[in-house]
């Protein structure tokens, strides 16, 4: 689906001027290429940033009817308005917007009840790899190597492949997408909306204030995950695999940027040693074949 | 004693199928509910009844009690009616989530089964629902099958009074009621529906009007949102005898409001003072102890939250002496239902020779012989 920054313009007041984000989040620019491209959406949101940056009550930045609820309720409470909706005959978009450790770690097993019954919602994760909200601890998103407050010298376990624990629930729609290609979050946002079922999009969303990057960069940083196959790009419709435009080339590891182009603009990769760099390309090249079998 | 079924009206129910069949007549558009021993044949019933269109509902089968809640308040703010039902370790962790509709006041309607907390052990005691006494709902505790069936009804009502808007938890005890056979008189489509009016949301997730539920608040924000639950509860005190009167006058049942005595108030020896069947199991024991030479009365409150403390006061002015007997225990200190009334006693300043129990912990059997022998050794 090609998208003009245009199309992009229609719903410009979903994300409100006034919030709280930081200089620079990745979040930010998520949210508004996400939800801007949906019809009627209702928003759920977890313990996370997103329920943070919002502002404070009576006073909210989201445009949107949204429901803050529990860290590990996101589609628990997403499955029951889909269903009231329905009840109702109201049509709505449901939406779960979640962080990684939401997704990855605490709510876990309601998106997998959720997923298995195959509630009509969209579940948006947005991924800067660890626990943002409450100051940069390790989750399960995590990379390994990188310094987060509780692994204060570095990571020493790979990061969960999340997408690919969802592609066991043989859900009709998975994407991956980048903040550094925002029209390519709205079109796999747009194009979720129109499947019946689970949708789940991943979103690499870098987080200067606890990647310890230049906030000035953000877009760029999206950008360099996908180049230096940090970060790959694809869907998953109905089991099939298939590399999105923007990242197919980087199957291929001899079009990738150096993955060090990327490491050395985050501060939490600065004690990575040479062989903490090279567990983590094998990281990442396992990740890729494993993808590949999708295909 | 054998009784014979001569209005066509009643037959025979377990508690949990009075439940179910309560939660039919209240048509809930959203059931969203794990199973649990011994809540099971409440979810079984009602699935039962949506697979075969006898109840027009969307069923969710979640994976877990904390989802049960989190998809029950989804549904509820999504503006339907909504039900869930557990017991025990089920409601331990959906816990997060019960404070969570209780404080933020959403009207979902949820029997709790009780049952004993681990190690494992099926058997009632009060110890799960009355760990959540302090959580923003309103707790009611049913006496027998029947009265499951009405106060499961008055709890729709009673929690979508746009007055009180928050949460019930109907407490019936599991086994002793869930799974014992009894005659209930069920009240037909008719007469339900002309008490309990369609839901009515108040506030509702809605893209014509945008709002934020449950956002970051501010301690001001925080102490508003308390003190409006405090406000809630203090208008259930007024609303509930209310609702209980109307469905009195309505089904000739439930009379006595947030209170029910049994024996002359006006001339006894002692009071009992019990929830659910342990409060029908004392009024069992009247007659023994009246042949013991003991004229003794039961006091059984209906409604635990909002605690009945004017009716429970009165009630105690009339007698000199009083047992209360708790099935649970706030550890460190004592019963529950003891601690409370002792409160309210202090606040009125009123003396009174009291006495408290503890019975029918993780099931222990207390029989009415049971009770009247512990009224007999405070004699």
């Amino acid at each position: 689906m090609s998208i003009k920054i245009t199309d992009m313009m229609d719903r410009p007041d979903v994300l409100l001027r006034g919030n709280f984000a930081c200089a620079g989040c990745g979040l930010s620019v998520a949210y508004r290429s996400a939800i801007s491209a949906l019809d009627k959406p209702i928003v759920v949101i977890p313990a996370c940033c997103a329920s943070v940056i919002q502002s404070l009550h009576p006073n909210v930045t989201y445009n949107v009817p949204t429901l803050n609820i529990a860290f590990a309720a996101h589609a628990s409470a997403a499955s029951g308005i889909t269903r009231a909706k329905k009840m109702r005959g109201e049509d709505y978009t449901v939406v779960i917007w979640s962080g990684d450790g939401g997704t990855y770690d605490i709510g876990l097993s309601t998106w997998s009840g959720a997923a298995e019954r195959n509630e009509n919602i969209i579940h948006f994760c947005y991924d800067n790899g660890f626990y943002s909200n409450t100051g940069a601890q390790r989750s399960g998103a995590t990379p390994r190597g990188a310094v987060t407050t509780t692994t204060p010298a570095g990571k020493s376990e790979k990061r969960k492949s999340v997408a690919r624990i969802m592609a066991a629930h043989d859900i009709p729609y998975i994407a991956t997408a980048s903040v550094g290609y925002p029209r390519d979050i709205y079109a796999k946002s747009k194009k979720a909306a129109k499947i019946e079922g689970y949708k789940f999009i991943l979103i690499d969303a870098p987080c200067p204030t606890g990647w310890n990057s230049d906030p000035a960069i953000t877009q760029e940083l999206g950008q360099l995950a996908v180049k230096t196959g940090y970060f790959p790009l694809y869907e998953i419709v109905n089991g099939k695999l298939v590399f999105s435009k923007q990242g197919s080339k980087y199957c291929d590891p001899t079009n990738r940027v150096p993955i060090e182009e990327y490491l050395d603009k985050q501060g939490r990769f600065s004690q990575m040693t040479p062989k903490n760099i090279e567990d983590l390309k094998k990281d990442l090249q396992f990740e890729w074949d494993m993808l590949a079998k999708l295909e | 004693m054998v009784q014979t079924l001569e209005d066509t009206n009643v037959t025979l129910l377990t508690g949990n199928e009075a439940v179910a069949n309560a939660v039919r007549l209240a048509k809930p558009q959203v059931i969203a509910a794990y199973p649990i021993t011994p809540q099971t044949k409440i979810v079984e019933t009602l699935s039962g009844m949506v697979a075969s269109g006898e109840l027009d509902c969307e069923y969710i089968n979640v994976e877990s009690e904390h989802s049960a809640m989190g998809a029950a308040i989804g549904a509820s703010l999504a503006g339907v009616r909504t039900f869930t039902a557990t017991s025990s370790h089920g409601l331990l962790y959906m816990g997060e989530l019960v404070w969570w509709a209780g404080l933020t006041r959403i009207p979902i309607v949820m029997p709790v089964v009780n049952r004993s907390l681990n190690p494992w052990n099926i058997w009632p005691d009060h110890q799960d629902s009355m760990s959540f006494r302090d959580a923003g709902w309103i707790q009611l505790y049913a006496k027998n099958n029947q009265e499951v069936l009405d106060l499961t009804l008055c709890a729709f009502k009673i929690a979508e009074h746009h007055k009180i808007w928050m949460p019930v938890m109907v407490c019936l005890d599991g086994f002793i009621l869930s799974h014992t056979s009894a005659q209930v008189n069920i009240p037909t489509q008719e007469q339900v529906d002309d008490f309990l009016p369609p839901f009515k949301p108040l506030a509702m997730l809605d893209s014509d009007n945008p709002f934020a539920h449950g956002s970051l608040t501010d301690s001001k924000g925080i102490w508003e949102q308390r003190m409006s639950l405090i406000d809630g509860f203090n208008n259930a005190r007024v609303i509930i005898p209310q609702i209980l009167r109307e469905f009195a006058n309505k089904f000739g049942r439930l009379s006595g409001d947030m209170i029910e005595v049994t024996g002359n108030l006006d001339d006894s020896d002692v009071g009992i003072i019990a929830l659910g069947t342990l409060g029908e199991e004392a009024e069992n024991s009247l007659a023994v102890l009246a042949e013991r030479g003991i004229r003794a009365i039961t006091i059984r409150p209906r409604i635990f939250r909002p605690f009945p403390k004017k009716e429970l006061i009165a009630c105690l002015k009339k007698i000199p002496k009083v047992l209360i007997i708790d099935r649970a225990v706030s550890f460190g200190n004592a019963g529950q239902i003891a601690i409370e009334v002792q409160s309210e006693l202090f606040a009125n300043k009123m003396e009174i020779d009291l006495h408290q129990k503890i019975m029918g912990l993780g099931g222990m059997d207390v029989t009415y012989v049971d009770i009247a022998d512990e009224v007999e050794k405070i004699m």
